[in-house]
């Protein structure tokens, strides 16, 4: 019964969205005026989705920033005491801190390593080429929590005598060391945690470097070395300024999902050993310590934070559009 | 194309005999919800319970069946694992269960206070003999809102056999006794104990479990009647003992496998795992009885249980379970939470083949468990006065889901004690 009724919600479902322009069409051209119709119809086109998007993201947003002035439970009005909470307690600035450190470094290695392959991949032949952008593209199709889980038996750790099933440990034992928990040291940590993002993104930041520097047109590149310059000169001072547009909105794409992460940080530490991070903490503050406020001004902050980024990013997107 | 008038035609007949089935057909799954006010039988209960494991939930069906044998209601169990998550989605979405399964009494608190849980005394429900502190534990205020209906227990030291023994050790009979029983395992050259609390988001909770042990037997049930309810600070003199008891195990290198790094890092469910290495690279373990499903060999003969043993005389036991509490009015839910604490209910329950937990019914007849461990645990259940819900699951979440954990480690990992039990303090929650 349950899969007829799945099979009969697709038809329906789709069925009813086609009907349902068909006669939003039909209305338009029986309806208005034919100056009208032209103008009429995309809104008629546009409209249902925008107004269903405007209901499920702006209302619960605009709530959002309602409720961050609000208490644990919704109920009363606090006034700017979440945001105060934000800037003074002591777990949350040093939260906010490692969001930084995760804002600077994973976006900037990320393109770096794709543009690094990019380029180099660029001088191979096309099967070793595509054989190596697949394997670095590779790990994009794994999930944050199963990178995490493949991680975690990298850096496991187990008592000195004990078989060690993490990657590093094995080797770092094999070579005569003690094991280390790498995880509990919170003076590098961090950056462990941002390698496990910047594997899964480096390949992302690859492929689009890679069809950029492809487009670089080919006379530039001759004009360069007729006129003496080294390789390594022709991709500073030729490739790389066209196609700074491309790496600004590889990069951009990458911190915005930075600012997202959590999943990595809740399966490898759990937040603890100061590896935690805004988006996991949003996580505790809702559901263990059910405080609506302080998790809606996590989410306020994110948000802040992040609209700069997207207005860069849409603007150059519309150049690049334009320049097409 | 879209003007083609024939195809459009079909197109919509399809869509309208689409729609008509759907709505016809959608019924069937959305009974049981609405359940009447006149009981007598025929009634459908839901059941939102977190009771993961294939033998466990078969266990349960056991008494569910009955309980549909001898009173003619239906019972819909549904199994999350977020069960916080879920609940509070049902509950806010006006579209609670009947009858839920809080693995936290601090949980139930919440739906109390906001209003979702009915009282036993408003839904009717009457329960059967139960053993101590398990109708209490769902008691808030002196009135009843949920039950234990299913236990485990707790403060269980597991040994190796005949390693333990042969390394000079002897069940111990005080919390001195077993402190002196370590020195001499160590003395003689193996690692006496086994501890781990990594458990992802949730590492740490092992931990608390010591903490309480040795809150209950230092100060006994009062104390930590204040002490889960916050009227007792974690900064207090009280509290730091604990800390400090079962700090002389944690922190002394020689006591423990790994130290304290291999505490916070080894997952919990492999922490026994060294006990059966050959040779076993310790022989000593507190944990709850789920652990001896990975366990190797038998009890008597290659391991050994004991209740973790008093200090000064006063012995007492923690214990963790799901308490039945109730959100509607629906007549049949109070019937199936009254059936649930019978003896008949949780002797089939319980004492189903597979099933690991203990009966909270203190007419239960120890026999009846299906396995050899579980008798003994409930003989030294039966055997205790002095039993209290784990703690950090009475405490609010916001502590003992989540400060009580990640301060825990910090400690483990460095951060001294006057920190940790302030942070902790000040992640009480202050309404």
């Amino acid at each position: 019964m349950k899969l007829i009724t799945a099979l009969l919600a697709i038809v329906v479902g789709v069925g009813g969205i086609v009907i349902f322009f068909w006669l939003l069409n039909t209305l338009v051209e029986r309806l208005l005026p034919d100056r009208m119709r032209e103008t009429a119809r995309p809104w008629v086109f546009i409209g249902p989705a925008v107004a269903i998007v405007g209901l499920y993201l702006l209302f619960p947003a605009i709530d959002t920033v309602r409720r961050s002035f609000m208490g644990a439970r919704s109920t009363e009005f606090t006034g700017i005491e979440n945001y105060d909470y934000l800037v003074t307690n002591q777990a949350i600035r040093s939260t906010i801190w490692n969001n930084v450190l995760w804002i600077i470094v994973v976006p900037a290695v990320s393109v770096a390593i794709g543009l690094a392959v990019a380029v180099l991949a660029d001088k191979l032949r096309p099967k070793w080429e595509n054989t190596a952008k697949s394997m670095i593209f590779l790990p994009m199709a794994i999930s944050f929590v199963g990178a995490s889980t493949i991680w975690g038996f990298i850096y496991a750790w187990r008592a000195q005598g004990q078989p060690q099933i993490g990657l590093l440990n094995a080797i770092w034992t094999g070579l005569g060391g003690e094991p280390i928990a790498w995880l509990n040291n919170s003076s590098y940590n961090d950056f462990l945690l941002m390698a496990i993002m910047i594997w899964l993104q480096a390949g992302f930041a690859m492929v689009l470097l890679s069809a950029a520097i492809k487009s670089v047109p080919n006379d530039t590149i001759e004009a360069a070395r007729i006129d003496g310059a080294t390789e390594v000169q022709i991709f500073w001072r030729v490739v790389v300024p066209q196609i700074r547009s491309t790496i600004v909105v590889v990069g951009t794409t990458i911190l915005i999902l930075v600012l997202k992460v959590f999943d990595i940080v809740l399966v490898m530490t759990g937040g603890n050993f100061g590896t935690d991070v805004v988006a996991n903490r949003f996580i505790t503050e809702l559901i263990s310590n059910r405080h609506n406020g302080r998790a809606a001004v996590i989410v306020v902050f994110l948000i802040v934070v992040t609209i700069p980024f997207m207005i860069s990013n849409i603007r150059r997107f519309r150049e690049q559009e334009a320049t097409r | 194309m879209l003007s083609n008038g024939r195809g459009m035609r079909w197109a919509a007949a399809l869509g309208m005999a689409a729609i008509v089935a759907t709505a016809c057909g959608g019924d069937d799954g959305g009974a049981g919800t609405d359940g009447g006010t006149d009981g007598g039988g025929g009634q459908t209960v839901t059941l939102l319970h977190a009771i993961g494991g294939e033998a466990e939930q078969e266990a349960l069906q056991q008494a569910l069946d009955l309980f549909e044998q001898e009173t003619g209601n239906t019972v819909e169990a549904e199994y999350t694992d977020d069960f916080a998550t879920t609940l509070g989605i049902r509950i806010d979405g006006n579209n609670p269960p009947d009858v839920a399964f809080y693995p936290q009494p601090g949980a139930l608190k919440g739906s109390v206070d906001s209003g979702a849980a009915v009282s036993f005394d408003e839904a009717g429900v009457e329960t059967s003999d139960l053993a101590p502190g398990v109708l209490e534990a769902g008691t808030f205020d002196g009135t009843a809102y949920g039950v234990v209906v299913k236990q485990a227990l707790s403060s269980l030291l597991w040994y190796k056999l005949p390693e333990f023994e042969d390394a000079g050790g002897s069940v111990p009979e005080s919390w001195e006794d077993m402190m002196s029983v370590t020195d001499t395992i160590a003395g003689s050259g193996t690692t006496p104990w086994c501890i781990g609390i990594e458990s992802g988001g949730a590492t740490g909770w092992v931990a608390t479990n010591w903490i309480e042990d040795a809150m209950l037997r230092l100060h006994g049930g009062p104390v930590y009647d204040q002490w889960t309810t916050g009227e007792l600070a974690f900064d207090s003199p009280e509290v730091r003992e604990a800390f400090e008891l079962v700090g002389e195990i944690f922190f002394t290198e020689e006591y423990v496998l790994g130290g304290a790094t291999g505490i916070i890092n080894t997952p919990f469910g492999d922490a026994a795992a060294p006990m059966f290495q050959d040779p076993p690279a310790c022989v000593m373990h507190r944990q709850a009885g789920f652990i001896e499903g990975n366990f190797e060999g038998e009890l008597g003969t290659d391991y050994g249980l004991t209740l973790l043993p008093p200090v000064d005389g006063r012995g007492g036991a923690v214990f963790s379970g799901d308490l039945a509490a109730i959100h509607t009015d629906n007549a049949a839910a109070a019937e199936l939470v009254s059936f649930l604490t019978t003896k008949e209910a949780q002797e089939a329950w319980h004492g189903h083949e597979g099933s690991g937990s203990l009966s909270v019914s203190s007419a239960f007849d120890s026999s009846v468990y299906p396995s050899e461990s579980l008798a003994q645990q409930g003989e030294l259940l039966a055997g205790v006065d002095l039993a209290r819900f784990d703690g950090s699951d009475l405490m609010p979440s916001a502590v003992g889901g989540a400060a009580f954990f990640t301060e825990l480690v910090a400690w483990l990992n460095g951060q001294d004690l006057d920190t940790t039990l302030q942070n902790i303090d000040a992640a009480w929650p202050s309404e």
